[in-house]
């Protein structure tokens, strides 16, 4: 549905993003992830045709964004980073002026805008004019415009940003009641969030993309794991190589005053290992678990690895 | 083209549909009602005194007493008017983040700077047709031939175009209508004046080329009651070049 090489941009001397490739499947949720000042937005514009890539191609469709620019708009839905709401406008009115401008045919636009009320709960307010709106409400007519055209493509850059947590749970369930519909890329600098609306994730820093899995293989390859502290008093190479000779599915590490082991999740390994440890007799003081990175440490692991500072 | 009209719908009521632009155009009626009514008093006392010159020329005197002095009035309305009407339809839309939704959407950037040309051309011509209300109400109440009048009018209708074109090309290149209006003004002051003061210190071909150029020569043909093809191939150019210097700048911003 989307495909984008080798895409960069910069922005004078400024590298927003560099050589980015990936590719968004039909009916695929996707969750672009990157803390402040990755990218994600960058790209997100160069996709709906907003900015010019500095180099590279974004295909929508297997149509080239570029050469057709008109076809493949009309194909997609956006939501920028702030919603571009008229100021001087009633919602309704405001929908209809976006089917318009989305090339909507003139007998299906009340109906899409009824639609897009209706999927974003907007239907009560429907009549009030924009800035008399809280500010959860402005998102949700912020969403309802990328909808109204009903595109098969719906790109949301951080829908969830700024509201406060009863409102993050509606829109994440409104994201939820996407699947299936339409195929979505949403960004977010929040991992729970793509946890609990994606089927991928693209993890993206300081404009390149460092990790990009589904979400399952990203908690089974990653966040699977988990680390043990060990401290014994004597014979730590002892310990250290009996560990390494055991079979099972694990790295060994040693430092100074402690073994780091990192091996999948599960009670039995670890039983065997503190088992293993006793026969030894050599001293355990410490065996310290930490189980199950989630999503978040991966993230932090992930994006400070590249960036030192 | 529907698109443009739909885009220049919008942008219209929302320049139209606003307490400032009422507040102006009550400010208007009453400078151009003062203006209007003061010089036809005038004429009329003066025609009284000498009735047997008057007769002779009696249809181009009001029009020179009266009118021509009313549509002047309004010509300089427009040059500070309209780059306030026009300063929000681009600028506005930049500071709002808003000009991305019409980026993003299946619309071609010649049909957003179009459409948001007759938006601010439609303002004009409400403008217009006010002032048009006090020469209107005279030609109803006494019995001139309405040439000159007509053909002033084409020129105003021209003039607002450009007036139009300028504004919105100085509203694309600045976040600020505020920057929108002091430019289009000074701009629009410029194209007026051009040539005046070089019209005695420039050489015989000088003259004539700025002749050509200046706004106000060729407004001062129609206010006499001429229709000149050129005046008006060279104000409607005037006014397409501004519209796609505009349309160039709103299609750049895509590639900061
Ligand atoms: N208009 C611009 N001019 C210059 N630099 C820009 C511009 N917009 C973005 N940048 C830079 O490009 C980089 C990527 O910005 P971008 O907005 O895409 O990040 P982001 O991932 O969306 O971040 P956030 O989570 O804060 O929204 C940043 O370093 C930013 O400073
Ligand atoms: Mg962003």
């Amino acid at each position: 549905m989307i495909t984008v090489k080798n895409l960069s941009k910069n922005y004078g001397e400024r590298v927003a993003i560099e050589n980015l490739n990936f590719e968004v499947k039909k009916g695929e949720v996707v969750g672009f992830l990157g803390p402040n000042g990755a990218g994600k937005s960058t790209t997100m514009k160069i996709v709906t045709g907003m900015l010019a890539a500095s180099s590279g191609q974004v295909l929508v469709d297997g149509l080239d964004t570029f050469d057709h620019p008109l076809e493949t708009k009309k194909k997609i839905g956006f939501l920028p980073e702030f919603p571009p709401l008229y100021e001087d406008m009633v919602v309704e009115d405001y929908l209809v002026y976006v089917a318009k401008l989305a090339r909507v045919p003139e007998k299906n636009i009340a109906e899409n805008v009824y639609m897009a009320l209706e999927a974003t709960s907007l239907l009560a307010v429907r009549g009030r004019y924009i800035p008399h709106l809280s500010k959860g409400f402005r998102q949700r007519v912020g969403i309802s415009q990328a909808l109204v055209s009903q595109p098969d493509i719906l790109i949301l850059d951080e829908p969830t940003v700024g509201l406060d947590p009863k409102q993050v749970s509606q829109i994440r369930e409104l994201l939820l009641s996407f699947k299936g519909k339409y195929t979505v890329v949403l960004s977010t600098h929040i991992l729970s969030e793509v946890q609990a609306t994606c089927d991928r994730a693209i993890i993206i820093d300081q404009g390149r993309i460092i990790a990009e899995d589904s979400i399952e293989n990203l908690q089974k390859n990653i966040m699977g794991k988990q680390q043990v502290f060990i401290k014994v008093l004597r014979n730590q190479d002892q310990v250290v190589a009996d560990l390494k000779k055991m079979d099972l599915n694990m790295s060994v590490n040693k430092t100074a005053d402690q073994i780091i082991v990192e091996l999948p999740s599960g009670k039995e390994d670890l039983e065997q290992i503190s088992s293993k440890i006793v026969q030894l007799n050599a001293g355990l003081v410490e065996f310290h678990v930490r189980s199950q990175m989630d999503l978040e440490q991966v993230f932090l692991q992930l994006t400070s690895k590249e960036n030192p500072s | 083209m529907k698109l443009a009209l739909a885009i220049g719908r919008k942008e219209f009521l929302g320049i139209v549909k606003t307490p400032m632009f009422f507040s102006l155009m009550s400010v208007c009626s009453l400078m151009w009602s003062y203006n209007f009514i003061r010089s036809l008093l005038l004429f009329a006392g003066r025609s009284m005194n000498n009735m047997t010159e008057a007769v002779s020329g009696y249809e181009y005197n009001i029009h020179y007493a009266v009118f021509a002095g009313h549509l002047d009035f309004v010509n300089f309305i427009l040059v500070v008017l309209i780059p306030a009407l026009t300063m929000k339809l681009v600028a506005e839309e930049k500071k709002k983040e808003t000009l991305g939704l019409l980026l993003t959407s299946p619309v071609t950037s010649a049909e957003i700077t179009v459409g948001k040309f007759i938006g601010g051309y439609f303002s004009g011509l409400v403008v217009l047709l006010i002032s048009l209300m006090f020469p209107g109400l005279a030609l109803f109440l006494g019995d001139f031939p309405i040439g000159p009048l007509a053909s002033s009018y084409i020129g105003l209708l021209l003039v607002t175009g450009l007036y139009t074109a300028v504004g919105l090309f100085f509203s694309s290149l600045t976040e600020s209508p505020i920057v929108a209006v002091i430019l289009g003004v000074c701009a629009n002051i410029v194209f007026w004046n051009l040539g005046k003061e070089l019209q005695q210190m420039s050489s015989e071909w000088m003259v004539k080329v700025f002749e050509q150029i200046s706004l106000g020569v060729h407004f001062t043909h129609f206010l006499k009651g001429g229709v000149a093809l050129s005046s008006i191939v060279y104000l409607l150019s005037l006014t397409a070049l501004f519209v796609y210097f505009a349309e160039r700048v709103i299609e750049s911003s895509r590639w900061r």
